[in-house]
């Protein structure tokens, strides 16, 4: 019997605890999970000025994607997969998740709206930031007196 | 159903849940899949995002269908991985087909990250209408 501490951490979806690491939370779903394992569908990659986050969402409109940029957070609301006429359809097998989500990123910087790019490429959503250039560290040059 | 996610990512490589590993093994994941069965033929959409055309796999071999996919992230200069693991995606899945499955003309085509493939039934399992003639 799972004690309960290992049952909440076993259902919890893994991209939403930063700070495991994702291998460990693997381990978790393998015991009981033999068939589908959880596909790890956020990355993210940084330095001081620009961010990458990569989403997966295969099947959406992109059209429907929204994403919203407020200083340093940056939200992504990602559309349900299209809706494909599935009534009177005899299912084998039942697997792919049809729910909309909505992701939240804290960048490192404050970020700038008007050069952060979005594409939708082969089911993946890609999206780069820059920082905001007002917000870049002035530096300040020290005079002798 | 809907999902609400935050995640906080630092370019500092401690506080970040990093793929700091230099080895780039693949993630080895078992994507997920609908089946469901059509008229004349049964169809697969098997999830795969970051797989084209190009990227997918598929053989059959004594009944046994094997899809597979690769996925890779461009190379972000001047980046380093921050949250979520960053390595390259491979994707694997079997499916054993029965004999109601006409195995020599599977239709595969990628779209958006889903692949469908398109699975003929035998002709001896397709549903027949017998017309009765009057004697």
């Amino acid at each position: 019997m799972l004690s309960q501490h290992r049952l909440r951490r076993v259902f919890e979806p893994p991209f939403v605890r930063p700070g495991r690491l994702l291998s460990e939370l693997q381990n978790d779903f393998s015991d009981l999970f033999q068939a589908v394992v959880a596909t790890p569908d956020v990355r993210t990659w940084a330095s001081d000025d620009s961010a990458a986050i990569e989403i997966d969402a295969p099947g959406i409109q992109p059209g429907d994607v929204d994403i919203s940029i407020e200083n340093d957070e940056l939200t992504v609301a990602v559309p349900a997969p299209a809706a494909e006429d599935s009534t009177g359809r005899q299912y084998v097998l039942r697997e792919r998740r049809g729910g909309s989500r909505r992701q939240q990123f804290r960048l490192p910087f404050p970020a700038d709206a008007g050069r952060t790019d979005a594409v939708y490429d082969k089911g993946v959503l890609r999206i780069t930031v820059r920082r905001r250039e007002d917000s870049k560290p002035a530096k300040v040059a020290v005079r002798a007196g | 159903m809907s999902q609400e996610n935050t995640t906080t990512m630092v370019a500092d490589q401690d506080q970040a849940v990093a793929q700091s590993a230099p080895q780039l093994q693949p993630i080895q994941i078992t994507p997920r899949a609908d089946i469901w069965e059509a008229e004349d033929s049964f169809v697969l959409a098997i999830e795969m995002p970051g797989v084209g055309d190009a990227d997918a796999d598929l053989t059959l071999e004594q009944n046994v269908l094997t899809v597979r996919g690769s996925a890779k992230s461009q190379a972000y200069e001047g980046l380093k991985p921050a949250v979520g693991d960053c390595r390259p995606r491979q994707y694997e899945r079997s499916f054993r087909l029965s004999d109601a499955i006409d195995g020599q003309h599977l239709e595969a085509t990628a779209k958006d990250g889903v692949l469908i493939v398109r699975m003929p039934k035998a002709q001896h399992a397709v549903a027949r209408k017998i017309t009765v003639r009057p004697a």
